[in-house]
């Protein structure tokens, strides 16, 4: 149950992490939008390549941990350049340089600041409360689908198969336990006092 | 069906963007007043849901990905617009903290993975949560995004219409047939309890 913070980069002392999160959004969503026009050059992707490799050394953040976050997303580019037979790398180089412009933006961004930006955008508590809800269900979720494949194993289960009947114990299980944890959770925010309002 | 940045060209960002952001205002203002303690927990809950099923994905024609989607589920199990809301922030999440999906084109994707399954979620409302009008709603909002994506590409003018269409459609059915299964088989073993559930906390005096 090993949980790897996407933002662990982001309060270091590094020249993108000293930059307003508003001031990197726009950045990011500029470059997004022109990234989107067409383009038939290699020229401008490798421009913005460059600026990215440059902007992620001067924030410090290490390369094995970019390439690791940037990895799975390869076999969607793969499929790309199999799919656009014109004009390959340019396109190539327009999707790479978008995923790496939105990890920039996030890596060295922390979640709290993000979520600053976000009321400061006029996004009402109640949805904020919403996100953040559903980012940590996100790691519960994870942690959950451990615990139960580990149980089902330990008592003797195999994973060699796929099997309905295994399948649907090991999602029902899953869901119960969720369920029983929002419960709590609707419990906590009553007894503390949670109003719509607020 | 996640239709990454750098795909979608400036007209369709700003028109499918538009629509996205009128509908969410609309909508959200109706939300926002109605959000109790059971409903934001069950939004997380169904946000975090969708979240991981989006994620399970494989790569499709033009550089898209095939997957379970789960919208309709979360539709019919926490009503319409919360089910849109709750795509829309897995897809906020996804595009920002997981890239997969984009900035740029979660308009696009709302509207291919969110409006689909708020539609197909309303309509098995109306049939009284009947689980297999469930999952065949399911299944069609699966296969009518996949449909909608190809025709967002196609309006970018990335490749033919026709074969984008089918090339979606023969990608996503399996997947859209397990969506089908799964939706049947939540509304059958936990839409009763969710309800129940419901009542218990938001009808409950205060501690």
């Amino acid at each position: 149950m090993e949980h790897s913070p996407i933002d662990r980069y982001a309060r270091r002392e590094g020249f993108l992490q000293k930059i307003h999160a508003g001031w990197k959004l726009i950045f990011t969503i500029a470059l997004l939008f022109y990234l989107s026009f067409p383009i038939k050059s290699v020229f401008a992707p490798l421009i913005i390549l460059g600026l990215c490799v440059l902007l992620l050394f001067l924030s410090r953040i290490p390369l094995v941990f970019t390439l690791k976050r940037l990895i799975f997303t390869l076999p969607f580019i793969l499929l790309v350049l199999i799919m656009n037979p014109h004009q390959r790398i340019p396109f190539f180089l327009k999707v790479f340089d978008s995923i790496f412009l939105a990890f920039l933006f996030v890596t060295t961004t922390p979640f709290p600041e993000l979520f600053r930006l976000l009321e400061r955008l006029k996004v009402p508590v109640p949805f904020l409360l919403i996100i953040s809800i559903g980012y940590r269900f996100f790691f519960l979720m994870k942690d959950e689908i451990e615990k139960v494949i580990r149980t089902w194993k330990i008592r003797g289960g195999e994973m060699r198969y796929f099997r309905m009947r295994d399948t649907t114990y090991i999602v029902s299980s899953i869901l119960e336990k969720l369920i029983r944890r929002a419960g709590r959770l609707a419990i906590v925010l009553k007894v503390r006092g949670y109003n719509v309002e607020a | 069906m996640h239709i990454p940045d750098g795909f979608l060209d400036p007209k369709t960002i700003v028109i499918t963007n538009g629509v996205a952001v009128l509908t969410l205002i609309t909508t959200g203002r109706k939300l926002k007043r109605r959000v109790t303690p059971s409903l934001a927990s069950i939004m997380g809950l169904s946000t975090a849901f969708v979240f991981v099923v989006n994620m399970l994905a494989f790569p499709v024609a033009g550089g898209t990905s095939a997957h379970l989607t789960g919208a309709t589920l979360v539709s019919i199990m926490a009503g319409p617009i919360e089910g849109l809301f709750s795509v829309f922030f897995a897809l906020l999440l996804q595009g920002f903290l997981f890239h997969h999906g984009g900035i740029l084109s979660i308009g696009a994707n709302l509207i291919n993975i969110g409006f689909t399954g708020s539609v197909t979620g309303y309509m098995t409302l109306l049939f009284k949560k009947n689980p297999f009008v469930g999952g065949v709603m399911s299944v069609f909002a699966v296969l009518l995004g996949s449909a909608l994506c190809a025709v967002e590409l196609w309006f970018s003018g990335r490749g033919n219409l026709l074969r984008g269409i089918v090339a979606m459609e023969l990608a996503n059915l399996v997947p859209a047939l397990l969506d089908g299964v799964v939706t049947c088989a939540a509304i059958l073993l936990l839409a009763k309890r969710i309800e129940k559930w419901k009542m218990e906390i938001d009808g409950a005096q205060s501690y």
